[in-house]
């Protein structure tokens, strides 16, 4: 019997000091992830220009996809100055226009505020896809009131009826953001709890057969109806304050074993619907896959992916971004 | 199912917790008969893993299983060695020819329709899990009954389970029966230390794979796929990754197999001995995938007559080993290129090693030599990788012409250089101060893993963090085991 107790009480004192052990580790792991992954925690955005966006002067880092660590503006967006109110050109989109990637002075935002005497204002935030924007440009709209340009940036021009139909209906559904709680105070201060549970994720990911991983989506009808309806949406909302809608796609650029780059393109017919329905309502849109490409093919340059990542692969780099901003100067000097 | 896939650590822990209630049970009521409910449990689940993954799979193992258990008892009980040769030549006919078949019909397939312009379309054949493996581990077993190593096991159960072990089933390494039988026989169970020590070389090995080698694999596989589309520098540091990669890949596997039998009672010999330090090749295959070099040695090389025939019928013997080695890595023109590349070199070295043995220790002569040798085999891994002749030969354009493309300097290319470089110097370090020597009494570095003592709050810590640091920064792009393919 004193044998059985001595061994539960170096069981349970094991445990304890397993326990503190991990609360050190954890607190180590933050500090590395502050260093290579932190984002901060997501916050409510109450204008509703954006799902959510990241808290005031956000510090921010990352070395495992591109090399930056910057300050968030006191809105919680990427800019170096703050030129919110009633910017020339308000920038919306996903991570790649967020630019949390690349050193703040390199993104697209940056190199548009440079080289054009206009004020330029990026609310872009990680996750937002064109359904994102196009369902918060109203608020966006109100919040900023753009005077000149409102660029929404897009790497796909083959949606869906089923979502774009959600956005018009006013029923698509924001991305989670937490202003408090244990979530809040997890993602702020214990990074590593966030890192390892998106890495747990992946892990199982990992495991699944291809189809596990998509959603069923309901066959496409009345597409070019629905599109010219969903786009129209975007261009009522940037009518509002008078500026002009220029909608950019960039896709990805992928190389064949012949080393010639090309595009994937499931249905090349949306993509041209995309590009007839935006020129019927007046929307200035913008195909990058031939710059991209010449890019690739004069200068040996994709525009996506870093010498941490894979060739081509993932976010934006400089090079992508300055394509893109210099694509859209040549544009407005063209007085388009 | 991987040792590194989510799925399987989450039944791995319930087979571990399962094992260590049989434990507390056999230490309360001393009762032997619970380490042969441990050993049954193992069985069980190593069946399981392999049924999950295909029935048929679970049907060829239990025929090769049932076919060799036989076979050796036949040896055995022989009353005359003509009886025991045929018991033998069975045996191994049948395991090579079934090997053969899943392997390589449709290799002899596609090379005999395309000598001949022939149309003939390859068969609907899956190659079964572990077969490459299991196939060799069971003819290690008949040769070694037959040479009378040791007495044929008579428990079915206890040899079940030296062919289907989970943790070496799919990839390795080939354990030999006269190392794995006794520990079966005197099952020691779950034991406190074992444990801490497995699960710390589990996690050496998983780092090693989650970190290093598949985040190398993303580039490796960006390269190869359209080497004309980068520059030389970038080509070359593709090829230098991939020599990272596989190492990592499979030394990691190894240890996540090591590991894991550890910390449910076996134990297992190392499967790397830091292969790129190597000062010769006849060294390097002594230090890299040690199990399937020294079954080559035991099982072909030394029975064809070894090096002790002659120089010209060493190279000869050399040569078939080699082209077998490379037929055993893949049916494809590529392994054996690669095989018999290294049978030409392991052939040009044996001639021209000189007969007198060097007494003294010459450590800048031998820094070179591995230099040396470490740009021949990261070649050599270049046929290894390609995925057709063509394509290694726009590898190799890529890397001996100056060829314009995309610059990509992958940093994880040299964190993983780094790591090798850091291990390799506490190797040196270490066996400097133990002293350790070669058979020529020539100082010898051997690896070691840097195990600590979990039960001590500082290293709880350490380990903690380093578990903690494999999981942030681990590739989870669904990267397969470089060897499991084989």
């Amino acid at each position: 019997m004193k044998k059985l107790t001595k061994k539960i009480r170096t069981a349970f004192y094991m445990l304890f000091k397993c326990a503190v052990a991990g609360v050190i580790a954890l607190a180590v792991l933050s500090g590395v992830c502050f260093l290579v992954n932190y984002s901060g925690a997501r916050v409510h955005n109450e204008s509703g220009s954006t799902d959510f966006k990241w808290g005031e002067n956000q510090y921010r880092s990352n070395a495992l996809e591109g090399f930056a660590w910057f300050f968030m503006d006191e809105h919680g967006f990427n800019n170096i100055e703050d030129t919110s109110k009633e910017p020339d050109i308000l920038l919306m989109g996903s991570s790649h226009m967020e630019g949390a990637n690349v050193s703040q002075k390199k993104t697209t935002a940056s190199l548009l505020s440079d080289k054009l005497p206009l004020s330029v204002y990026n609310i872009a935030t990680s996750g937002h896809t064109i359904y994102n924007c196009v369902n918060n440009m109203d608020n966006a709209v109100k919040e900023y009131n753009p005077s000149k340009y409102l660029i929404v940036e897009t790497v796909t021009a083959e949606l869906t009826v089923y979502e774009m139909q959600k956005v018009i209906d006013g029923e698509f559904e924001p991305f989670e953001s937490y202003d408090s709680g244990a979530l809040y105070a997890l993602q702020k201060y214990i990074p590593a709890i966030k890192t390892m549970y998106k890495q747990v994720g992946f892990w199982r990911d990992a495991d699944k057969t291809p189809n596990e991983n998509t959603i069923a989506k309901p066959a496409e009808e009345n597409y070019e109806e629905v599109l010219e309806n969903f786009l129209l949406k975007a261009k009522n909302s940037a009518d509002k304050s008078g500026a002009q809608l220029i909608i950019f796609y960039h896709p990805e650029i992928k190389i064949d074993e012949n080393a010639n780059a090309y595009t994937e393109v499931s249905d090349k017919n949306k993509l041209l619907a995309f590009e007839n329905a935006c020129d019927k309502l007046g929307i200035i849109y913008i195909d990058m896959t031939d710059t991209f490409t010449a890019l690739y093919n004069n200068d040996h340059i994709l525009p996506y992916g870093f010498y941490n990542t894979g060739v081509g692969s993932a976010h934006l780099n400089e090079h992508g971004h300055k394509a893109i901003a210099e694509e859209i100067i040549n544009l407005i000097s063209e007085g388009k | 199912m991987a040792l590194n896939s989510f799925n399987f650590l989450v039944c791995f822990a319930f087979l571990f917790a399962l094992l260590l209630v049989l434990e507390a049970v056999k230490t309360l009521t001393k009762s032997k008969i619970l380490s042969r409910i441990q050993i049954v449990t193992l069985i069980i689940f190593s069946y399981s893993l392999v049924f999950l993954a295909d029935w048929r799979f679970f049907v060829c193992i239990l025929s090769a299983t049932a076919l060799t258990y036989l076979l050796a008892l036949g040896i055995e009980k022989a009353k005359t060695a003509k009886t025991q040769k045929v018991y033998l030549s069975t045996g191994i006919c049948v395991l090579v020819l079934m090997l053969g078949y899943f392997k390589y019909t449709n290799f002899f397939i596609s090379g005999f329709s395309s000598l001949f312009n022939v149309q003939a379309s390859t068969l609907d054949i899956i190659l079964p899990i572990g077969i490459s493996f299991y196939t060799f581990s069971a003819i290690a077993y008949l040769i070694d009954i037959y040479r009378k190593k040791y007495e044929a096991v008579t428990n079915v159960l206890d040899f079940a389970l030296y062919i289907v072990f989970f943790p070496k089933l799919s990839s390795g390494p080939i354990v030999r029966g006269k190392t794995f039988f006794p520990q079966v026989k005197n099952y020691r169970g779950i034991k406190a230390k074992n444990v801490c020590d497995g699960l710390q070389i589990f996690v050496f090995g998983l780092f090693k794979k989650i970190v290093l080698a598949d985040h190398l694999g993303v580039f490796v596989n960006n390269v190869y796929s359209s080497p004309q589309s980068y520059s030389t520098a970038t080509v070359i540091l593709a090829v230098l990754s991939y020599s990272l990669q596989i190492y990592f890949d499979f030394s990691g596997y190894s240890d996540m197999a090591i590991g894991l039998s550890k910390m449910v009672g076996f134990d297992f010999e190392s499967n790397f001995n830091l292969p790129y330090i190597a000062t010769s090749f006849s060294d390097f295959w002594k230090r890299w995938h040690i199990s399937l070099s020294s079954w080559f040695m035991e099982y072909l090389y030394i029975p064809l007559g070894g090096s002790r025939k002659g120089g010209l019928r060493t190279c000869v013997n050399l040569l078939i080993v080699m082209l077998i080695s490379g037929l055993w890595h893949g049916a494809g023109i590529t392994f054996i290129l690669w095989g018999l590349l290294y049978g030409v070199l392991s052939c040009v070295e044996h001639l021209l090693k000189k007969k007198n043995v060097v007494k003294k220790q010459r450590p800048v002569l031998n820094s070179v030599k591995a230099l040396g040798i470490f740009i021949a085999v990261t070649l050599l891994w270049i046929p290894f990788r390609a995925t057709s002749l063509s394509n290694m030969l726009n590898v190799l354009k890529g890397c001996f012409t100056l060829q314009q493309g995309i610059w990509h300097p992958y940093s994880w290319t040299f964190f993983a250089l780094f790591c090798l470089i850091i291990s390799t110097v506490f190797a040196v370090v270490k066996s400097k101060k133990s002293g350790t020597k070669d058979k020529n009494g020539l100082p010898y570095v051997n690896g070691y893993y840097p195990l600590m003592n979990l039960t001590k709050f500082g290293s709880l810590c350490i380990f903690f963090i380093f578990c903690g640091l494999t999981l942030i920064l681990g590739y989870f792009g669904n990267t397969a085991f470089i060897y499991g393919a084989f």
